[in-house]
């Protein structure tokens, strides 16, 4: 090694050899030049340590990179770490985009399965004609001269195809009646023994009673009007009579027949959808959008689910293109006369349509579990009171066939974390603390999907105040129906809450699960 | 303890000092939301000096070594999202330095030889405080793999053996560039140096 690389080593500070450190030292005693060569070095090495301003980067320079990485400035005190105001925005768009796609979504799959008119016809029929005792009481002696012109009434139900082996609408997705849901039928006088496969149209005279009756009615329904169920009084006489329902016999003219008292709008009505389908009769132009079936349809559903029939068992009731077909290649058995059509096909002779219970006026009790994680999750254990935790308890009014408003309340708990600059340290706080809460909720269901054996899908919204701040919930899940008014709520869940803490707003974000059932009345 | 929100729940305070923490802590509190402001401040401040010396040196433009500077720490605080093992912070702090100038240096210079450098005839007197003036200068007539290796070591107090591994060299070669940049610079500051010295 020469000597000006051993004084390199030594200016660098490195261990040398004993015997290289002689060389360099004789080096160094023996040249001028050499012991120059070492000072230059020594020189440029001060120079370069006391360069001070090469060390420190401007403060603008400091500035702006802070602020481009979203960060406060270098050195200051910081109020919390869990959500200033840019922080809390950033991370609350991805939830509220999603809640946006996801109802569009949703709303589109609603729209798209709302427009076949074959399943959601037949569905709906079955149902409606199953809740409908006997022809419509309102039924004048005018309507029954201008029965031979048929009226269409639209569907306009989406999602009912999945139940046409139910025979209530009562065990409809939501569980919440589907008394506005729409059957097209065709009114017919009493005197006429079988329907008719024309359907066009018509408006038909009411009387002062049928008018304020179907106010009454259609009050609660704004843009989907109940059907209208008429049906030949041979088809109608063996039907029990529903609760509250006055009996008519198939025989009796229709003119003479009794008014059934409006359903849909009070929840103690017993009065079946019989009324609301006369109403939507008169109110065809109010539906957009939907496309009238003909009675042959409605004949072969009705019969279909008559629980007199010995040859007909509700539960056997075939899916809506089951009974489509059904009703395409029965349907010119439908056109002998009554004493023909009563020993042909399911229903029997002189079955009348079945007994149905009451309508419900729309409502479901909803209760439901809270499977979720706070984000960050808090290692504290959480405080616990008189009322249970991790539970939502809600009423839901139903606005539509897809819609749906309520208020929901529950308590569970939500894991904080805020933190401040105390002198030199800076102190994080954690807590983990049940908090009550209730909000305003607004459910958007869409049909029910057959791949998946006729879950139906839904999302909810849920804005409102924790304890301690606002509170937004968004859920999508899939409801199933189980039994008569009784549906199974399954879905995923995610929660925000905001909450301040020293002038500062922070958040706590919650994800994972919900589970409940829905009882429907 | 009164508690922030002013209702009884339990809560566990965990003191932080920052300034306590190593660089591998620091590093791994960065993907935490909840620590990530503070942590990447007190990385900052052991190692802005460091990380601005070096860009100001081989760039040789204050402008241009802002934005590579900031370039630098803005790569840092993103690769920090990524759970990734730290060994060596500073050295992986001046890799990303090193690429950000490399690929500055290499848009707007030519490649020259050591040993083609024509040492300048300053004329003018200097002053003591001169002197930092005309190490840079010297700095920017040296090539650029040994006027990073020059700033690695004066600079930024790099060892050889991580000078190294940050620019991809044997150790061997690492001290070798520095000793000949050590010696550029002397013969191009002789003149100056004598008039110091005496």
């Amino acid at each position: 090694m020469s000597p000006s690389e051993l004084a390199h080593i030594f200016i660098d500070g490195e261990p040398i050899d004993p015997r290289a450190e002689a060389t360099l030292f004789d080096a160094l005693a023996a040249s001028g030049e050499f012991r120059a060569e070492l000072r230059d070095l020594l020189a440029v090495r001060a120079a370069v340590q006391s360069d001070v301003s090469a060390y420190a980067p401007p403060k603008e320079v400091t500035d702006r990179l802070f602020a481009s990485l979203g960060i406060g400035p270098a050195g200051s005190a910081s109020a919390n770490v869990a959500g200033r105001g840019p922080g809390w925005m950033r991370r609350l768009w991805l939830p509220f985009v999603a809640a946006i796609v996801g109802s569009a979504l949703t709303a589109i799959v609603v729209n798209n399965r709302s427009v076949d008119p074959v399943q959601s016809h037949s569905s709906f029929s079955v149902g409606a004609i199953q809740q409908s005792p006997a022809v419509p009481p309102s039924v004048t002696n005018a309507q029954s001269s201008s029965a031979s012109a048929g009226v269409s009434v639209p569907d306009v139900a989406g999602h009912g195809s999945h139940r046409a082996h139910n025979n209530t609408l009562s065990t409809l997705p939501t569980g919440l009646p589907r008394g506005d849901e729409v059957t097209p039928r065709q009114e017919r006088s009493a005197n006429v023994p079988s329907p008719t496969s024309q359907v066009s149209p018509t408006p038909v005279q009411r009387s002062a009673s049928d008018e304020q009756q179907r106010s009454e009615v259609s009050t609660p329904i704004n843009s989907t009007p109940a059907p209208a169920v008429v049906r030949s009084p041979a088809q109608t006489t063996a039907a029990p009579a529903p609760t509250n329902t006055p009996q008519i016999s198939a025989s009796q003219p229709v003119s003479e027949r009794p008014t059934v008292q409006a359903a849909v709008s009070t929840p103690n009505a017993s009065a079946t959808p019989v009324v609301t389908h006369t109403e939507t009769a008169a109110k065809t132009s109010d539906v957009q959008g939907t496309v009238p079936i003909t009675i042959q349809k409605n004949l072969t559903e009705c019969s279909a689910v008559a629980p007199t029939q010995s040859n007909a068992a509700v539960g056997s009731v075939p899916a809506p293109t089951v009974i489509a077909d059904t009703s395409a290649t029965s349907s010119s058995k439908l056109n002998p006369a009554p004493s023909e059509a009563s020993h042909s096909g399911p229903l029997a002779a002189g079955a009348a349509m079945p007994a149905s219970p009451a309508l419900p006026p729309g409502y479901a009790a909803v209760v439901r579990g809270l499977l979720s994680q706070s984000i960050p999750a808090s290692s504290v254990a959480t405080s616990t009171g008189g009322l249970p935790s991790n539970v939502a308890a809600g009423i839901f009014r139903m606005l539509g066939a897809h819609h749906q408003v309520g208020v929901e309340i529950g308590q569970e708990p939500f894991g904080q974390q805020f933190s401040r600059q105390e002198r030199d340290s800076f102190v994080v706080y954690k807590q983990n603390p049940t908090l009550f809460w209730g909000t305003v909720a607004y459910r958007i269901v869409a049909s029910p999907v057959s791949m998946l054996g006729g879950m139906i899908p839904y999302a909810q919204t849920n804005l409102g105040v924790a304890r301690v701040g606002p509170l937004a919930r968004i859920t999508l899940g899939f409801l199933f129906d189980i039994a008569d008014k009784l549906d199974l709520i399954v879905g995923g869940e995610g929660a925000m809450m905001w909450y301040r803490f020293e002038s500062a707003w922070l958040s706590t974000r919650k994800i994972g699960a919900t589970f409940g059932a829905a009882f429907k009345f | 303890m009164q508690y922030a929100l002013g209702y009884d729940a339990r809560a566990i305070i965990h003191v932080i000092d920052y300034s306590a923490l190593t660089d591998n802590a620091l590093f791994a509190m960065l993907p935490d939301r909840q620590h990530r402001d503070r942590a990447f401040a007190e990385l900052y401040r052991r190692y802005s000096s460091r990380i601005f010396a070096y860009c100001l040196k081989v760039l040789g433009e204050r402008e241009a070594a802002n934005d590579a500077f900031q370039d630098t720490f803005t790569r840092f605080f993103n690769s920090a999202r990524v759970d990734r093992e730290m060994t060596n912070l500073p050295a992986y702090l001046l890799r990303i330095a090193r690429n950000v100038c490399l690929n500055e240096k290499r848009a707007k210079s030519t490649p020259v030889s050591i040993d083609d450098i024509e040492v300048p005839a300053f004329d003018t007197p200097y002053e003591k405080t001169e002197l930092l003036q005309l190490i840079s200068t010297a700095l920017e007539l040296l090539p650029l793999q040994y006027r990073e290796a020059f700033v690695l070591r004066e600079y930024d107090g790099m060892a050889y053996a991580e000078i190294a591994e940050i620019t991809g060299i044997t150790e061997e070669s690492a001290r070798i560039r520095v000793f000949r940049a050590r010696d550029k610079i002397r013969m191009i500051l002789k003149p100056y140096l004598v008039d110091l010295t005496q």
